[in-house]
């Protein structure tokens, strides 16, 4: 019995060796803490797929080693900041990254900045993540109030002083989206008129459609939370609120599929779409594998995660310090001055994190059993601090 | 028609029922009297099937009840009267009836026993649509008795149905009981109070300390001055 | 009245009884249960949404019509019930305080679905919703309201009828509302009491189930409607009175009222704190509840 065993610890010794000796080097290891299960775990799973993609092209012959430890946070903060600890204590990973939820990310945030660990958030838009003196988180979602803006420079274009509803349900996120509207609309000539707040776990919204209809507006910006997303959307049209007055901040192909082909001519915003005419090759390739690994399109959430690892693997080639020493990557990080492979879409964190913001606006053309077609119809980009985006969401 | 043998209830260590033999023959009314504790209660328990005899063993036409649920007494045609009179308080007076011939199949029967039960207290057919628990406690007495009627029992056992009643309303009971015997209802009449057990019923049982003291007719009973004194 | 104010005012009372519907199916399932076996069913949220969830699959993943997937899962929750009962359920029937095992054995079936639904349907998608039974629109004069949310309501409707008539004309519907109140007595005039303890522990869940499926037809929904359901169906229970059926049934039409009035005058988020504010009220005043035995 003993002598089996330290013979089959003695093999794994030499092959654990000659692996070593293989690469010259270990391989560097990245903690990815995401929502795995819990209210979060469809973003997480939906990251985790894009991720996976990446990683088939992430370790060519000849590069040291890029290895993702992947984490459930269960979308418990106290769950996140554990997994950070664990991953930074004990794998000793040079960098985290993961989270698709603002909860968890701010989390890891006040974990990463006291214990300086570089934190590469992927998909969170709460704008506190990126707040002045911010030095070691980067994110490359726009923040959320800046997605308020852009509707309003939207809807200012197509009709100079328009007239808005807007409805929320009352989630950290969509009270962003809305406080960044709320504030740009005025500057830009635009009315917000009803504004109708939906508490948390809300199924029915007739009425506030009736009282919608009754304000009559020129668009109605729809940010609801899940289902109630989706019944908040059906609701509306019933009443007979026309599909191409409807403005949905963000579209993710569950819910565009959902909201159905009676919402043909709405409009939503994304960051990455599958219907995008600019996708790069690279871009085409990742949507159509994306589709025949998970028999849907990506939307922007797995890109991100895609683009997150394809980032850390440029920091690391352009400094082979980065993959040993955390505040090379840091510096890695901050000087990065790249595109998305995706959709070149450039990528640059200003002092505090935060990207050079852009937003896509989509109108849905169809909707079919296997994804939809939509498309584009404006393009904006924005400096983060463009609006007082730290002021207005604490 | 039933016939109660060696019978022992025993809770943990207290002895509740001791040997206890009765024995009831159809068209009979026959009283088990005793004071409050004296085991009358484990006695129509144990008949109703609510407890687990230590020993003895209740037949019933022959048959012995041990494997028989409680819920399928009924339907041998035993018909048990709760003490505090297990009425459905929030259910009206017709609902009631309507639990008691739960038991019954035959619709046409149903609707004939409850004109029966209204015939025999016409105070009931007043408060058809009333919630038992908001009748007099006579009245709810009345019901109780009218209740279990309503399954057509070949044996009916009331459970203290004289309890907290004004004498008037114990009279009605007595005449009532006295009617359906003229009818050929067998009845076990539990009761602490001895005078009007002795009443209407044929024969006495007296318990006392979960035995059988002593057994007579009822006329010898009422002429035992010893006896009776024993009892009040 | 102009159309605007004639639309408000009958969405509003559509939406009160659309929700009041589900509301009371729900409230009702949960007090059968109670009423009979005193269980408090914490996991009546995560029964719900079960049924919600296998309707979707059913119908988005298996292509049935919305109609059979319907029936087949209301017909469902009858084994799945049975097999519940035998296993577990059953065995608190004689314990004392049994409340109390009921409620920590219900709240580890919550754990336990919550934690299933999370790995399966929570990675499948984060919103639900099922092909509608009826397409189109009716007009109200002139408001319009979805045929398919019409249906949901009549069915319910038409449930909670023939459910008040089970209970208040059938035999059994009777030997169970004697059970509810006198267990001992009802055993003494035939009654197999732990035979309807079996059938309302059935019945109930059933009930909670149309209410889940009857949702699935009406609204989108996501995991996040166990949760606000479980405490909407105890908050009317209390208030109504625990084991009172009339009690749940008009709280949970009173309550669908309350969201939809609410909302209009005050806010959707008044609206929602309003009935929980209701259920302190009344247990201050009156515990025992409004319609209590």
């Amino acid at each position: 019995m003993t002598r089996h065993m330290s013979t089959a610890v003695l093999a794994a010794a030499l092959v654990a060796a000659a692996a070593g000796s293989a690469a010259g080097q270990e391989s560097v290891k990245v903690g990815f803490v995401t929502e795995l299960t819990g209210p979060w775990a469809f973003f997480g799973s939906s990251c985790v797929a894009g991720l996976k993609l990446a990683e088939s092209t992430l370790n060519p012959a000849g590069k040291r080693k890029l290895e993702f430890v992947t984490i459930d946070n269960q979308t418990q903060p106290a769950q996140a900041v554990a997994a950070a600890r664990n991953l930074d204590v004990q794998s000793k990973v040079i960098a985290l990254s993961g989270p698709t939820s603002s909860d968890t990310a701010l989390a890891m945030y006040g974990y990463a900045e006291q214990n300086k660990v570089p934190f590469v958030v992927p998909v969170a838009a709460f704008p506190q993540l990126t707040k002045p003196g911010t030095r070691y988180t980067f994110r490359l979602e726009p923040n959320a109030a800046g997605w308020g803006y852009a509707i309003v420079q939207f809807v200012a274009k197509q009709k100079p002083g328009a007239k808005i509803a807007l409805v929320y349900s009352d989630y950290a996120l969509m009270r962003a989206i809305a406080a960044g509207l709320k504030y740009q609309a005025p500057k830009s000539g635009v009315k917000i008129e009803p504004e109708i707040i939906f508490p948390q776990g809300s199924n029915d919204a007739t009425v506030q459609a009736a009282q919608v209809r009754a304000a009559n507006p020129d668009w109605v910006v729809v940010i609801g939370a899940g289902g109630f997303d989706n019944t908040l959307t059906n609701q509306l049209l019933d009443i007979g609120i026309k599909a191409e007055q409807i403005i949905h901040p963000f579209g993710i192909t569950t819910q565009v599929k959902n909201w159905g082909k009676r919402s043909v001519g709405s409009l939503y915003g994304t960051f990455f779409d599958a219907n995008l005419p600019e996708l790069t090759a690279e871009g085409k390739k990742f949507v159509e594998d994306f589709r025949a690994a998970n028999k849907r399109q990506p939307s922007y959430v797995e890109n991100y995660c895609y683009v997150t690892a394809q980032v850390i693997r440029r920091v690391i080639d352009a400094d082979p310090g980065a993959g040993d020493d955390r505040e090379k990557f840091r510096a890695g990080m901050a000087a990065l001055n790249t595109k998305e492979s995706t959709s070149n879409i450039p990528i640059a964190f200003d002092k505090n994190g935060a990207r050079k913001e852009y937003m896509y606006f989509m109108q849905i053309q169809d909707v079919t059993e296997d994804g939809y077609k939509s498309k584009q119809v404006y393009y904006t980009e924005w400096d983060p601090e463009v609006i007082p985006v730290y002021e207005l969401v604490k | 028609m039933l016939e109660v043998e060696n019978l022992t209830v025993r809770y943990g260590p207290f002895l509740a029922v001791d040997e206890v033999a009765i024995r009831v023959e159809a068209g009979e009314i026959v009283g088990l009297v005793g004071a409050n504790g004296a085991g009358k209660s484990s006695i129509v328990k144990t008949i109703g099937g609510v407890v687990v005899p230590l020993r003895g063993r209740v037949d019933f036409e022959g048959q012995d009840l041990a494997a028989v649920p409680p819920h399928r007494r009924i339907r041998l045609g035993i018909s048990i009267v709760p003490e505090g009179r297990g009425l459905f308080p929030r259910m009206s007076v017709e609902e009631n009836l309507l639990m008691g011939g739960y038991s019954l199949a035959d619709k046409a029967q149903i609707a004939r026993n409850i004109e029966r039960g209204f015939a025999l207290f016409p105070i009931l057919a007043e408060r058809r649509w009333q919630a038992a628990g908001t009748l007099s406690g006579g009245q709810q007495q009345m019901l109780a008795v009218a209740i279990g009627l309503m399954s057509d029992p070949k044996l009916l056992v009331l459970d203290e149905p004289s309890l907290g009643l004004a004498p008037i309303v114990i009279g009605e009971i007595g005449r009532a009981l006295k009617s359906l015997r003229g009818q050929g209802l067998t009845v076990l009449l539990v009761e602490q109070n001895a005078k009007l057990t002795c009443n209407v019923s044929d024969r006495i049982y007296i318990v006392a300390n979960g035995a059988i003291q002593h057994h007579d007719v009822s006329a010898n009973i009422l002429s035992n001055r010893e006896i009776l004194e024993l009892l009040i | 009245m102009s159309d605007a104010t004639l639309i408000i005012l009958l969405s509003t009372l559509t939406t009160g009884l659309m929700l009041g519907v589900i509301f009371s199916l729900v409230a009702v399932g949960v007090t059968i249960i109670y009423g009979s076996i005193w269980m408090p069913n914490a996991a009546n949220g995560q029964f719900f949404l079960l049924a919600s969830l296998f309707v979707w699959s059913a119908t988005v993943s298996f292509g049935l019509h919305p109609a059979f997937a319907a029936l087949l899962v209301i017909g469902a929750s009858v084994p799945l019930s049975y097999l519940l009962e035998a296993t577990l359920v059953r065995r608190f029937y004689d314990v004392p305080n049994r409340n109390i095992s009921y409620f920590v054995l219900t709240l580890g079936i919550t754990q336990i679905l919550a934690g299933i639904f999370s790995i399966t349907y929570g990675v499948w998608s984060d919103q639900f919703q099922i092909p509608p039974i009826v397409a189109g629109v009716t007009m109200i004069g002139p408001f319009p309201i979805a045929n398919n949310r019409l249906a949901a309501m009549l069915i319910a409707g038409a449930l909670l009828a023939a459910l008040f008539a089970l209970l208040r004309y059938h035999k059994y519907g009777r030997a169970l509302r004697a059970v509810f109140q006198n267990r001992d007595a009802a055993a003494l005039r035939g009654v197999d009491v732990r035979g309807i303890y079996r059938m309302s522990f059935v019945l109930g869940n059933a009930v909670v189930f149309a209410g889940g499926v009857l949702f699935a037809c009406a609204y989108s929904f996501d995991l996040t409607v166990a949760w606000t359901m479980a405490i909407t169906a105890f908050a009317i229970m209390i208030i109504g009175g625990p084991g009172s059926v009339l009690g749940a049934l008009v709280i949970g039409i009173v309550f669908g009222f309350t969201q939809a009035i609410v909302s209009i005058f005050a806010s959707p988020t008044v609206a929602a704190f309003s009935y929980l504010g209701a259920m302190l009220v009344i247990l201050l005043f009156k515990p025992s509840g409004l319609f209590a035995r």
